[in-house]
């Protein structure tokens, strides 16, 4: 595909995070790959939303860490300049917007052409099933049809880095199956560095090239967040 | 076998007399809506236009009365300017923050200076800015006061709080998730706003500066006390000063009647045609709160600015001028006429007024459940109506169009009632509204399912949800129809003499003193119901366009 | 004890429509109704004084209705003819301009001439149809304390006022709505005759306000928010006798201009068509008679601060001290068009004069 915004893609690294968590501190070192979907699975309030959005500049208070895109430091920089890819629990579609024009906002952004970041845009919704309703309003859409478009309006800007917070969980489970795969399909597209937040497994079981999980460290009384090697391929 | 029997005849009685209150209601409304509304408005428009024999429509491009629409524009021209734009910067700024803290007592605070009399305000201006005022004794000279400036000050004055507090209401509303949406895709703080933050508040942006143009075009006795008379006059002193004072002049009142028409009336239906082709969204997401201290001394500090300078009224001899005013038997007595009048007013007009409303919105719901779609739209925009028409020019078709039976000097209670039910009507069909169409069929249906009674399916579903509206919206009816001073003005006489007249003649009798104390109580009166009205009800409804139910979307 | 609570605010809300808010009362053989302006019958004003006396010596009752201020009275007669309803039989307290103003809505008496009436000063003795019962001299008065204070000199004639000096620093009043007002306004109009619409065109930048009434006017006068007011010369007698001072002198003083000072003759009148019966007309006479007899009279002074309108009241010495216009300006003398056509050229000058400030 041709990229409209010239991006590297480099892996995302997480180094020596800390977030006190009432008594109990939240720790993680990381590192997650291009192309690789690094799945992290707790319960909720276990802090992995805290950690996402943390990673995306999103809440800076009271952490200690450094996070990394390659060699470029993120950590100080504010949400709108770490060129991170979010897709939020709710899909947080702009109501006074279009489908097209959620969808290619990032782009817009990045002062992308109207011409084409339309024909960018009218590629991926045709991707996920949507080119038909590209200047509908978000509030006609379904609850799938909204997280698709959240998908694409996450990747299609060409972020370095993709986060994902439970980006299933207020689903039905069919409606699940088939946009895991989705997802799957569109990180083809763009196979930046991903990182998605679930308590659900199933997640792990289709979409994870890599798992992490929060593990309990009686010594520190920590709760880490450690690598744990699922599957060996990758795509893209 | 006898028990089904006598439940199916209590079925078939309340059924029976849900039909008659919907039947009555209609009537009611029709009959309201034709006689306080259609009936005056248009014996304005079509004796100005058609039956004047002093020139019809001729009189409508007198230089005389052009004049007057000119400065009337520009003045609220600017007072809307400043108004509005400061407003929205205020209300956005306490917006942001507002998401973070529990119902906060600070924010009626910006409630408040709505409710404040206008005489309390022409009165609080001159002491303020008069050449012997508090600024002049401070050291500070300006020669704002008796021109437009003092006008516009105080105009802007009284309405930046209320845009701020409608806006920083929606603001509140607005997700924090989406501008983060909208930062995680690269928008830095102009393209937030232009993008998430301006398209959920433009709708009650505007809503709000439409109020405020209307309200200042329908200004009459802030202009009459602050604007220094000729050449500030607008259409509203204008209208009086040719109904009231010597000259009778009815074909140039008609005449400025219409124009005043025209320029209240344009700005609400430009606005509610362009945003009933736009429809916004609401979202109901629990915020996070946390108290902060800081962001509550800002509020609070914010909101005392703008009421503390109403509180000039009250001075050190206050007390010892009320107690001379309870001891003289002459004065006591006209405080206490005033007071009956003024209470009685409010009483009535906030009964009626919210009664009014729910019987419309009974009429409302019959339409939709009889699928008249487009006579309930049209219903609708008719019932909004009368928050761009001025109450000088409603008492002025009344003039005209009852004249057979209402004598202005004579007086009457009725046609000042009726007045004020009018003007008050779309503050309590814009707090009760939303509750009407959110009404919870389901619920009901599942308490009658339970064995409830019709009536205690109602008492305990639908009434808790319609208490707190209901209350804040006697109340705000009662506070504004205490300060209420044009339809008192129009139709008021010896027997009828209501506290903000009484406070104009004792200021005409140079009995300051006493003016300021009645003033002052006043004034506490409105703060009063004003709070209550805060507490009791969703007062952010009042600058929504579109009802906040009507579209409504779950995330 | 919620049923007594409501049944309690219904009748309190049903004693607010009680049937005289809607129609006026229908006059009856022994009452007279007058309409007046609020002040004449304010706590201690003089109405409240001398009606009782009437009633008592004519076994009669008087109602009378406030209806404002003077323009107000007219505003109500005017509308009581276009509805074909009249419901007073006199007005009291209108001054001569309005008077012209109210022509067709009053009625004359015809040759029949009150008792005492010769003994009348000669400018009250007008025409048939409005009784004078009290005069007075127009002029500024000025606060000698704000005067010094603001380094001023007083004027000394009509276009001394227009002097950069007394920029914002004159109250006035509405000449469409207040009859001193109208009277100041008729003032520069018989002095300065075409020159007129020029001087109302500097003129507009040196008042502070212009109140609708006098009242207003004169309430900020005292409030010291400006020096000088446009008032009547009695009122330096009325702060005289209040013994208002400063540095030894009257605090307040009139200021007489060359030009000469305008006069308001403050009278009653009859309402038109109103007068239907023997016995009113009898009451109405009466009455008339009654608002130029030495009881009234005499009681003009210090109740209404005007000179009565009879030669032979003693003055009090307030009054004595007074300064003499050079001239009293009579409008009726400027004013050569027939009686109707006087009314409306005032109204025409107003609506010029409209058009010039306006600008």
């Amino acid at each position: 595909m041709k990229s409209i915004v010239s991006v590297q893609l480099m892996p995302l690294r997480v180094e020596n995070f800390e977030k006190k968590m009432g008594s109990i501190t939240l720790s993680a070192y990381f590192t997650v790959n291009v192309g690789e979907r690094a799945v992290l699975l707790g319960k909720s309030g276990s802090g992995k939303t805290t950690l996402l959005r943390w990673i995306a500049g999103l809440d800076q208070r009271d952490f200690k860490g450094k996070v990394f895109a390659g060699d470029r430091d993120l950590t100080y920089l504010a949400p709108e300049f770490r060129n991170i890819g979010f897709v939020f629990q709710d899909a947080n579609l702009f109501t006074s917007l279009t489908v097209m024009d959620n969808v290619t906002f990032g782009l817009r952004m990045r002062g992308v052409s109207r011409c084409v970041r339309e024909a960018e845009g009218a590629l991926w919704l045709e991707k996920v099933g949507l080119k038909g309703q590209s200047f509908s309003p978000v509030t006609q859409l379904s609850g799938g049809e909204r997280q698709r478009v959240a998908f694409v309006r996450a990747l299609i800007w060409r972020p370095q880095i993709v986060l994902l917070d439970e980006p299933f969980s207020a689903l039905d489970p069919e409606l699940r199956a088939a946009l895991r795969r989705d997802l799957v399909e569109i990180h083809r597209l763009w196979p930046a560095p991903m990182l998605l937040v679930t308590h659900d497994e199933k997640d792990i079981e289709v979409l994870a090239t890599s798992r992490l999980d929060l593990q309990w460290d009686p010594v520190s009384d920590q709760r880490k967040v450690v690598r744990s090697r699922a599957r060996d391929d990758c795509d893209g | 076998m006898k028990v089904r029997t006598e439940s199916g005849a209590v079925a078939f009685r309340n059924r029976d007399l849900v039909f008659y209150l919907t039947m009555i209601s209609i009537l009611w409304t029709v009959l309201f809506w034709l006689s306080a509304v259609l009936v005056p408005v248009a014996a304005v428009i079509t004796q100005a236009l058609f039956q004047d024999s002093q020139g019809g429509w001729r009189a409508l491009l007198d230089p005389t009365v052009l004049s007057v629409v000119r400065l009337t524009l520009w003045q609220v021209f600017w007072s809307t300017l400043w108004s509005g734009t400061l407003g929205l910067l205020l209300g956005l700024w306490i917006g942001s923050f507002l998401a973070n803290l529990p119902r906060s007592r600070a924010h009626a605070l910006l409630v408040v200076p709505f409710g404040v009399p206008t005489s309390v305000v022409g009165i609080a201006w001159v002491t303020w800015l008069g050449r012997t005022g508090v600024f002049a004794y401070w050291g500070f000279h300006s020669e704002w006061i008796y021109s437009l400036k003092a006008v516009i000050l105080a105009h802007v004055f009284l309405n930046v709080p209320w845009v701020a507090y409608l806006v920083s209401q929606a603001r509140k509303d607005l997700p924090h998730s989406l501008l983060e949406a909208a930062k995680t895709l690269g928008a830095d703080r102009k393209c937030q706003f232009r993008y998430v933050v301006w398209p959920h508040v433009s709708s009650v942006f505007w809503g709000a500066c439409a109020q405020v143009s209307s309200l200042c075009t329908m200004s009459f006795s802030l202009v009459l006390g602050l604007g220094g008379g000729p050449p500030v006059q607008t259409l509203e002193t204008e209208i009086y000063e040719r109904l009231r004072y010597g000259l009778l002049d009815i074909s140039g009142a008609l005449a400025c009647g219409v124009w005043e028409l025209a320029l209240t009336l344009v700005p609400w239906v430009l606005v509610l045609y362009f945003y009933s082709k736009h429809k916004k969204f609401n979202f109901n997401q629990p915020h996070k709160q946390v108290r902060r201290l800081r962001h509550h001394a800002t509020l609070w500090g914010l909101g005392g600015f703008f009421v503390i300078p109403y509180l000039v009224i009250f001075n050190g001899q206050t007390p010892a001028t009320l107690l001379r005013v309870v001891l003289d038997p002459d004065s006591r007595l006209q405080v206490l006429m005033a007071l009956d009048v003024s209470v009685r007013l409010a009483v009535a007009a906030s009964l009626g007024c919210v009664l009014t409303v729910v019987a419309a919105l009974m009429t409302l719901n019959w339409l939709k459940k009889c699928k008249f779609k487009s006579l309930e739209s049209i219903m609708n925009l008719l019932l909004k109506l009368p928050s761009g028409v001025s109450v000088l020019v409603l008492g002025l078709g009344v003039w005209i169009a009852y004249s057979r039976w209402v004598d202005p000097f004579e007086g009457s209670f009725l046609v000042v009632l009726g007045l004020q039910m009018t003007l008050f009507f779309p503050v309590a069909f814009r707090l009760l509204s939303p509750i009407s169409e959110s009404h919870s069929t389901l619920e009901l249906e599942g308490a009658v399912l339970l064995g409830a009674s019709r009536f205690q399916a109602f008492w305990i579903i639908e009434w808790p949800r319609w208490k707190g509206p209901l209350f804040a919206s006697l109340a705000a009816v009662a506070g504004g129809g205490l300060g209420e001073v044009g339809a008192v003005s129009l139709f008021y006489s010896e027997r009828l003499i209501s506290m903000p007249l009484l406070l104009s003649r004792w200021m005409g009798q140079y009995r300051f003193a006493e003016a300021q104390a009645v003033g002052g109580l006043l004034l506490l009166l409105s703060f009063a119901l004003m709070l209550i009205a805060f507490e009791l009800g969703e007062l952010g409804e009042l600058g929504r366009l579109v009802p906040r139910r009507q579209v409504e979307v779950t995330l | 004890m919620i049923a007594f609570a409501c049944f309690q605010l219904l009748l309190c809300l049903l004693r607010g429509l009680d049937a005289r808010s809607w129609v006026g009362e229908l006059p009856v053989e022994d009452e007279l109704v007058i309409y007046t302006y609020d002040q004449f019958l304010a706590p201690g004003a003089l109405g409240r004084e001398i009606f009782p006396l009437f009633e008592k010596k004519n076994h009669c009752h008087i109602r009378a209705l406030a209806s404002g201020n003077g323009g107000q009275i007219l505003t109500r007669l005017q509308l009581d003819a276009k509805r074909g309803k009249s419901v007073a039989q006199l007005i009291v307290g209108i001054d001569q301009s309005s008077w012209e103003i109210a022509q067709p809505w009053t009625e004359s008496w015809g040759r029949w001439l009150p008792l005492g009436y010769s003994r009348l000063i000669k400018e009250a003795q007008v025409e048939r149809g409005f009784l004078p019962f009290d005069y007075g001299p127009l002029s500024m008065i000025a606060d000698r304390e704000v005067l010094s204070q603001m380094n001023l000199k007083t004027p000394s004639r009509l276009s001394d006022l227009l002097g950069s000096e007394w920029n914002r620093n004159i109250i006035l009043q509405d000449p469409r709505t207040s009859t001193p007002g109208l009277s100041f306004f008729l003032y520069t109009y018989f002095v300065l005759g075409e020159g007129t619409w020029s001087f109302w065109k500097q003129f507009r930048n040196q008042w502070l306000t212009m109140a609708p009434g006098w009242e207003g006017a004169y309430g900020l006068f005292l409030k010291k928010e400006a020096p000088l007011v446009w008032s009547y010369l009695t009122s330096q007698a009325y702060h005289e006798e209040q013994g208002e001072q400063w540095r030894g002198q009257n605090r307040y003083q009139a200021v007489l201009f060359q030009e000469g000072q305008p006069f308001q003759l403050e009278g009653v009148a009859w309402v038109k068509g109103a007068i239907k019966t023997q016995r009113h007309r009898e009451l109405a006479q009466k009455f008339l008679e009654f608002m130029i007899s030495l009881e009234v009279q005499n009681r003009i002074p210090n109740k209404m601060w005007m000179y009565p309108v009879r030669k032979d009241v003693e003055l009090p010495a307030s009054f004595r001290n007074l300064p003499k216009p050079a001239k009293m300006i009579s409008f009726q003398s400027g004013l050569t068009l027939g009686r109707v056509k006087r009314g409306k050229e005032i109204e025409t000058a107003l609506s010029r004069w409209r058009q010039v400030i306006g600008q």
